[in-house]
């Protein structure tokens, strides 16, 4: 709706939040995760 | 790590079946197991609800979609539980009952929930929550226990949406797990037919010296929280969609 996702290469560790409504689950939030870990001081 | 933040943008592929199918589903993080009791934070108020559960492996964390009725102490009695995605975080919306040394109890809905503190509070020292204050807990799932990420506070002035059984109608008082709150009515507000033992769901004003003013009142229903998070690996991805493998459940 007027937006573009990035196109996320296959394999990608994500973190993704969504809604639904009527039955469409709509992407509000999409966090790349890296692959080294990390502290996770959030 | 770095962050994509898109607004209402574009649709996930969703191939969990049963989540477009359940009309009352209610959907939720576990930050609490008891025997035959899980404890879900739901939605983006993060307010707790009680659901009575077959003995299954649920672990905290677990974010899950149930279906099922709520009885009339406020707990859902699940028909159907599924397991949709695990978190490490969730945000929990309450009331500070107790403070401990490292701890706080928090109320929310018609629970009680112990938060682990990152550091000891000392009793005479300001630092940390205050009994009787308001606000929003961000906690990490840490073996098996809840510790606090960060806390909002509400403001005072603030409105609060609460959820409990009606002890009396006058006066107003409403038990959260046991722990009644006074709430006061405005003159001049006619409250609805209201009995006692029924669970209700308050908008309540906070003001100092921990004093409720009703703002509304209603009949708590099932919600049909909306919200879902999930994490996984990219399977397929393209300007409108992407689809994740969330650990058995596709989205």
């Amino acid at each position: 709706m007027g937006y573009q996702l990035p196109v996320i290469a296959t394999g990608t560790f994500v973190e993704a939040r969504g809604v639904t409504i009527n039955g469409v689950l709509t992407l509000t939030r999409l966090k790349i995760e890296d692959d080294d870990g990390g502290g996770g001081d959030g | 790590m770095k962050w994509t933040a898109l607004l209402a943008v574009a649709a996930f592929l969703l191939a969990v079946g049963s989540a477009s199918a359940a009309p009352k589903a209610i959907k939720g993080t576990v930050v609490a197991k008891r025997a035959h009791i899980i404890v879900l934070t739901t939605g983006r108020k993060g307010l707790a609800v009680k659901v009575r559960v077959a003995p299954r492996r649920v672990r905290l964390g677990d974010r899950v979609s149930v279906v099922g009725k709520r009885l009339r102490n406020g707990t859902i009695r699940a028909s159907r539980l599924h397991v949709l995605s695990h978190v490490k975080k969730a945000r929990i919306r309450g009331m500070v009952v107790k403070r401990l040394a490292h701890a706080v109890r928090v109320a929310s809905g018609h629970s009680v929930l112990t938060i682990h503190t990152r550091s000891a509070h000392a009793a005479s020292r300001h630092d940390g929550e205050e009994k009787g204050e308001l606000g929003e807990f961000e906690v990490e799932f840490e073996h098996g226990d809840l510790v606090e990420d960060d806390f909002t506070p509400v403001s005072p002035a603030g409105t609060v949406e609460i959820e409990g059984v009606l002890v009396s109608v006058s006066p107003l008082v409403v038990s959260l797990e046991g722990l009644p709150i006074e709430i006061t009515v405005p003159s001049g507000m006619t409250l609805p037919p209201l009995t006692p033992g029924q669970e209700v769901e308050l908008f309540v004003q906070a003001g100092a010296g921990n004093t409720f003013t009703l703002v509304s009142i209603g009949k708590a229903d099932n919600e049909d929280e909306n919200e879902v998070e999930a994490k996984g690996t990219v399977t397929s991805s393209t300007t409108s969609q992407i689809t994740i493998d969330a650990g058995g459940a596709r989205r």
